[in-house]
């Protein structure tokens, strides 16, 4: 079965920015957290994968085709909600909706009153009278109601406060999860994604710097702490490393690499403790390439 | 391509209609007053100018040209969808003006010319505006606080330089049968000797012809640049 989608090489270039080049790819079925600082090509990445930008150099594949411009209907199998929400203003959620359902075979009329019900989104509305929540919501309507194959999200509750992100989230994660779809979703934010991700993909200054399945980062990396004498002591998979006299704190990302090497050592008093899988992203992030190598 | 078409013109219907509503004002004004062909053309145009002007800072803020781009259409469509609502938008123009060439010169082929030119000329101001979204990147709009940027500004400047120019073409082209130079806009009279006096040549049936052509041009170049979009704005 064809992966929902493949970038190989991918070389996306601004004045003074650099995507790639970059290689991933998306199983079908999987959920894939993309994360990176603001600035670090994440929307670059979803804009090429979707067409608003063509790549320098590379192939993108979506379930098979090729992301060719002028040959759309790989776009069928698509839903995607970026970071900018664009509507005929003037016109109601309602209307907004019945426009885009034009575009769509696959569009079920019946699926999209579901959804804003489950999202609780006032059609009747006009789009430039909806809070920033609600527009949220009519782009994930917009994007869920063709029943795509392969959903791609570009930090969609950026700007909305917790407490309404918290609650389009659930009901996304909700409609997201019952399904048996392909997500792609890009975030600063790791506790957005995090609940649902199966896997998760750093990405910093353009390069990806690790892509790894999630129950592998909470599994393998720990924060270890010991006892041993001497300052200059490199460690097999420490990623950072502080000691006040022969007290020693680092952080692993192969716990049972660096615990062995410590034994060989002759450390004293090796206590490990687990990490949130925040922390673990704050840290790869923070030590980008020297992750990446590790 | 159809759909989009359509719904656009559905949703500017209002300003659509303000504007052909203006522009038959014009008309009938001058006709009441008897301005003439050359008087009423020029005039025109000022609704027009307006009323595109007050569309394109819509489609901009809307960023409908992002939205458009995402739907399963291919980019030549949409190439094409964009200079189609265009020319429907100007074709409302151009019946009135050939209403009022049958009015004041009937059937003879003097000024049929100058309409055709006029007509090229702006369907050429759109196309070229085109091909500056596509090659250059998309301008934020003026409103919004990217809109001030400084490569936003030189980008700005570049196209204000431009659209300047083909103003002036299409109003010289408007005015080119008239035996004096200047026009009569917007009931004051411009009596104004340009450096160089295309009258003449945009005038003749070469002129509408080279006007057409570079209209052709224009567009196809506009059609083949809208495949590589360089940038949306805030695309990073």
């Amino acid at each position: 079965m064809s992966k929902a989608f493949e970038m190989r090489s991918v070389v996306k270039t601004f004045p003074e920015f650099q995507l790639g080049p970059l290689s991933l790819e998306l199983e079908p079925g999987t959920v894939l957290g993309y994360i990176g600082p603001n600035g670090s090509g994440k929307t670059t990445t979803l804009h090429t994968l979707v067409g608003l930008l063509k790549a320098e150099s590379g192939d993108i594949e979506i379930f098979g085709r090729s992301n060719d411009p002028n040959d759309p209907s790989w776009k069928y199998d698509i839903g995607y909600v970026g970071d900018i929400h664009t509507f005929y203003e003037g016109w109601s959620a309602a209307k907004n909706l019945k426009f885009l359902s034009q575009f769509y075979p696959n569009w079920s009329d019946s699926l999209a009153t579901d959804l804003a019900k489950r999202f609780n989104l006032p059609l009747a509305k006009k789009a430039k009278s909806l809070s920033t929540g609600n527009r949220v919501k009519l782009s994930l309507v917009g994007a869920l109601s063709h029943s795509p194959k392969l959903l791609l999200f570009d930090e969609p509750t950026s700007g909305l406060d917790p407490v309404v992100r918290s609650e389009v989230l659930d009901t996304l994660f909700g409609v997201v999860e019952s399904g048996d779809r392909a997500v792609f979703y890009s975030t600063h934010i790791l506790s957005d994604i995090s609940r649902l991700a199966d896997d998760l993909a750093f990405l910093d200054d353009g390069k990806l710097l690790m892509r790894t399945a999630k129950d592998d980062l909470t599994d393998k990396w720990r924060q270890i702490s010991f006892r041993l004498s001497g300052n200059n002591i490199e460690l097999e998979g420490a990623v950072s490393h502080r000691h006040e006299g022969d007290d020693h704190q680092v952080m692993s990302l192969d716990h049972e690499v660096t615990t062995r090497h410590l034994t060989q050592l002759g450390a004293q008093n090796i206590q490990e403790n687990r990490m949130t899988i925040d922390d673990i992203a704050v840290q790869i992030l923070k030590r980008g390439n020297h992750v990446a190598n590790s | 391509m159809w759909q989009i078409l359509k719904t656009e013109i559905e949703y500017n219907k209002y300003v659509l209609i303000a504007v052909y509503a203006a522009a038959l004002l014009f008309l009938v004004v001058g006709l009441v007053r008897g301005d003439g062909f050359y008087g009423v053309v020029p005039n025109s145009i000022v609704p027009f100018f307006i009323g595109y002007g007050f569309l394109c800072h819509k489609y901009c803020k809307e960023s409908r040209d992002r939205q458009h781009c995402i739907l399963p259409q291919s980019r030549a469509d949409y190439g094409l969808t964009r200079m189609l609502f265009f020319a429907f938008y100007q074709s409302g123009i151009f019946v009135m003006w050939l209403i009022n060439y049958v009015v004041y010169i009937g059937r003879s082929p003097e000024a049929i010319w100058m309409i055709l030119t006029v007509n090229a000329l702006m369907l050429t101001f759109r196309a070229v505006g085109f091909i500056f979204e596509d090659t250059r990147g998309s301008v934020p709009c003026i409103t919004s606080s990217e809109g001030w940027a400084p490569d936003v500004v030189g980008k700005r400047v570049l196209r204000f330089v431009t659209y300047t120019v083909l103003t002036i073409l299409v109003i010289i082209a408007a005015a080119a049968t008239r035996e004096v130079p200047g026009f009569t806009m917007m009931d004051m009279e411009v009596d104004w000797q340009p450096v160089i006096d295309l009258r003449e040549f945009l005038r003749a049936p070469m002129g509408a012809v080279l006007a057409n052509v570079m209209f052709m041009v224009t567009f196809y170049l506009s059609l083949a640049f809208s495949l590589p979009r360089r940038s949306f704005a805030s695309s990073r």
